[in-house]
């Protein structure tokens, strides 16, 4: 394996993290709307909620990708320089967060005593008191494990955008790949990817260990 | 809309091929991946060291390579010629291996100690006690995660355009290359891809509620 | 062990325990422990929770391995000094029928697959053989009408029933019982005792930990009390009962007797 297969191919990695960050943010606000369509007393909005979540999770990502990139030139093929392929890929992997975030949500909060709320409003806490200042601050602490998994397998996730032309890790891998005949760019790719798991995972042990010391003390 | 219905009759014997193409993708998938994942589920609970090391690293080679590296890899990497349906086969399935060895090993560790002794002071070998007690039982905890993963590779099968295989993802943008009608072209597929799986996890869902009332 | 010494063990005694010791790290929970049981002679072991008895039982068939000591059961000797032999292992366990507190039914299986698949896997019987024994088996312990339910459909008096039908079937030489009617009401625990009884009339060589002192007065032959991991006091349980010779014994005795 030559170096130049090595170097060829890391320069995707900035640009696979990039797209794993955004679109894990993007996600991680979009999921809260979501989830509070979800879990709505209302019916209408929770159904839109939980046919929004069924909707999005049903589709595979790469047609969401293809569908945002290149559905709307269909209309007006200006709209390509709208939606270009980096902005595609942050939006079709931050829409598909945004569903597994607010499931993750969901679930956290389920996780929480029902004596949380009463004994909240049994001291007089308003209803937006209790669910900002007593609620949401447990939910994000129990989230913390799921949604760690959730971002590091959307490091992986984030290999489709190259599907349509995002200069990331597995774009540049698909390029020398072809240029050399060669499958060796594709082990390297695996290594980093595999090799960018690894400290994220370590990183997400730690900041669930701190979190656990703070709300321990 | 009436485009987009205009779109599907039209080119509705392309696109069902297509979806058929797309079942039989994720068939072969999980008929090579699934017991690929149980041996190394079962190899990972070794009393060898050497097996078990083999089999978890195995299974983070796995999980942690993106299934569509791991598509090109075997496209590409194999020097037998296969066919594209075949090399996805063959991709996805050590896809699934790999991350359905982790439910299933789940699911075999959750079978209660005290059977596993009462197996063994029956005398009974490790090998019948695998296969008698600990597999059938360990399975059948696993059935719901097994199924909701099944429709996720289903899913994934979508990838296998990239190899050329004629599947549906592939039938809608070659459609939708021709006519630029893309935006109703991915809806289409959407929505078939869509109905597919909410039946399938909706399906899921009975079998684990049956499933806990019984146990 | 000489061939002349397994010989005459094989007729003196059932089970044989010689300097049996187990440790788990620096806790020792067995002390070096002899103990002999006859054919035919029902032991009880009692004591206080923690004492080892389970431990002793379970090191008989090797579910627990011991660290120190050796072990003959009808013939079949094993030194845990040694390495043990696949081959031993599986001739020592074929000798012993155990039954357990928490019963360890399969619960995938019925009551008749639960007795006839040992058989099939240990012994190589036929099916059809060891449905004949497995049913002839649950008639004996009165659950002929079970055979085709499984056990989550059975009370635990029931179940614990099929354990004993299924260690029976493998025809053991002695049958080994781990608190068995700890986990039951005692109404139903006596169902249970019942079977153990007539079991025992048979003249079946069995070693017994358990709670319930008027099994271990009147239907063993010989009683052990044990206590941090030693055998305190051992002899005529009538006589243990009735004048004990140690301390330890007296207070472990007053303090259940007191209870029931």
């Amino acid at each position: 394996m030559s170096g130049e297969v090595w170097s060829g191919v890391a320069n995707g990695i900035l640009t696979t993290v990039q797209l794993t960050v955004f679109g894990f943010a993007l996600g991680a606000v979009l999921g809260v709307p979501v989830m509070l369509l979800r879990v709505s007393t209302w019916r209408p909005a929770r159904w839109t909620g939980r046919a929004f979540i069924e909707l999005v999770r049903g589709v595979p990502l790469i047609v969401w990708l293809f569908l945002i990139y290149n559905g709307p030139t269909q209309f007006d093929p200006s709209l390509g320089t709208v939606f270009t392929s980096w902005r595609s890929g942050v939006a079709a992997l931050g829409l598909v967060s945004a569903v597994y975030m607010a499931e993750i949500y969901r679930g956290s909060l389920r996780a929480i005593n029902a004596g949380q709320w009463e004994a909240s409003q049994a001291l007089g806490m308003s209803r937006f008191d209790t669910a900002s200042r007593i609620i949401a601050p447990q939910v994000t602490r129990v989230a913390v494990p799921a949604s760690t998994t959730y971002a590091l397998s959307l490091i992986k996730d984030s290999s489709l955008v190259s599907a349509i032309g995002v200069f990331e890790t597995t774009y540049y891998a698909t390029t020398i790949s072809s240029t050399l005949s060669s499958a060796t760019p594709f082990v390297v790719a695996g290594v980093y990817y595999i090799a960018l798991t690894i400290p994220a995972a370590w990183a997400a042990r730690r900041l669930d260990s701190n979190l656990r010391r703070k709300v321990m003390r | 809309m009436t485009g987009i219905w205009q779109d599907f009759v039209t080119h509705q014997g392309q696109l069902i091929d297509g979806l058929i193409v797309s079942l039989q993708l994720a068939g072969l998938t999980l008929l090579f991946g699934l017991p690929g994942g149980l041996i190394l589920a079962i190899a990972g609970t070794s009393r060898t060291r050497l097996t078990r090391y083999v089999a978890i690293a195995l299974t983070e080679i796995g999980r942690g390579t993106p299934a569509l590296v791991m598509l090109q890899l075997v496209y590409n990497g194999i020097p037998v010629t296969l066919s594209g349906l075949l090399s996805a086969g063959i991709a996805l399935a050590l896809t699934t291996a790999a991350y359905t060895s982790e439910i299933m090993r789940g699911g075999l560790q959750a079978v209660p100690e005290g059977e596993i002794e009462a197996a063994s002071a029956l005398g009974m070998s490790r090998w019948d006690t695998l296969r008698d007690v600990v597999i059938p039982q360990g399975l059948r905890i696993a059935l719901p995660s097994l199924m909701s993963f099944s429709v996720i590779m289903f899913q994934a099968t979508s990838l296998a355009f990239t190899i050329a295989v004629p599947e549906l993802m592939s039938q809608a943008k070659s459609i939708a290359n021709s006519n630029f009608h893309y935006f109703n072209l991915f809806i289409i597929a959407a929505v078939m891809y869509a109905a597919i799986t909410i039946s399938a996890s909706a399906f899921t869902d009975r079998v684990e509620r049956r499933l806990s009332r019984h146990v | 062990m000489s061939l002349a010494d397994a010989a005459a063990s094989k007729t003196t005694s059932a089970i044989r325990l010689d300097g049996v010791e187990k440790r788990f790290g620096d806790h020792l929970v067995l002390k070096r422990i002899s103990l002999e049981v006859q054919p035919g002679q029902v032991v009880a072991l009692i004591g206080p929770s923690g004492a080892g008895k389970s431990t002793l039982l379970r090191c008989i068939n090797l579910l627990e391995r011991p660290t120190a000591g050796t072990i003959t059961v009808d013939g079949v000797t094993v030194h845990a000094d040694h390495e043990i032999k696949e081959r031993d292992l599986a001739a020592l366990r074929s000798r012993v029928g155990m039954v357990f507190q928490s019963f360890n039914l399969f619960p995938h299986m019925t009551a008749l697959r639960n007795i006839t698949l040992p058989q099939q896997r240990v012994l190589g019987r036929s099916k059809a053989e060891a449905e004949a024994r497995a049913r002839a088996l649950l008639s004996r312990v009165g659950l002929a009408d079970k055979a085709d339910q499984y056990p989550a459909r059975c009370s635990g008096g029931q179940q614990q029933r099929i354990a004993i039908a299924r260690a029976l079937a493998l025809d053991p030489k002695v049958m080994l019982f781990d608190e068995p009617t700890s986990a039951l009401d005692p109404e139903v625990g006596l169902e249970v005792l019942k079977v153990m009884r007539e079991l025992a009339d048979e003249g079946m060589t069995m070693a017994v930990v358990t709670h319930e002192m008027q099994f271990a007065r009147d239907v063993s032959d010989h009683l052990v009390v044990m206590g941090d991991g030693d055998i305190i006091e051992e002899g005529d349980p009538h006589q243990i009962f009735a004048d004990p010779q140690q301390a330890r014994t007296r207070q472990f005795l007053r303090a259940v007797l007191d209870r029931e």
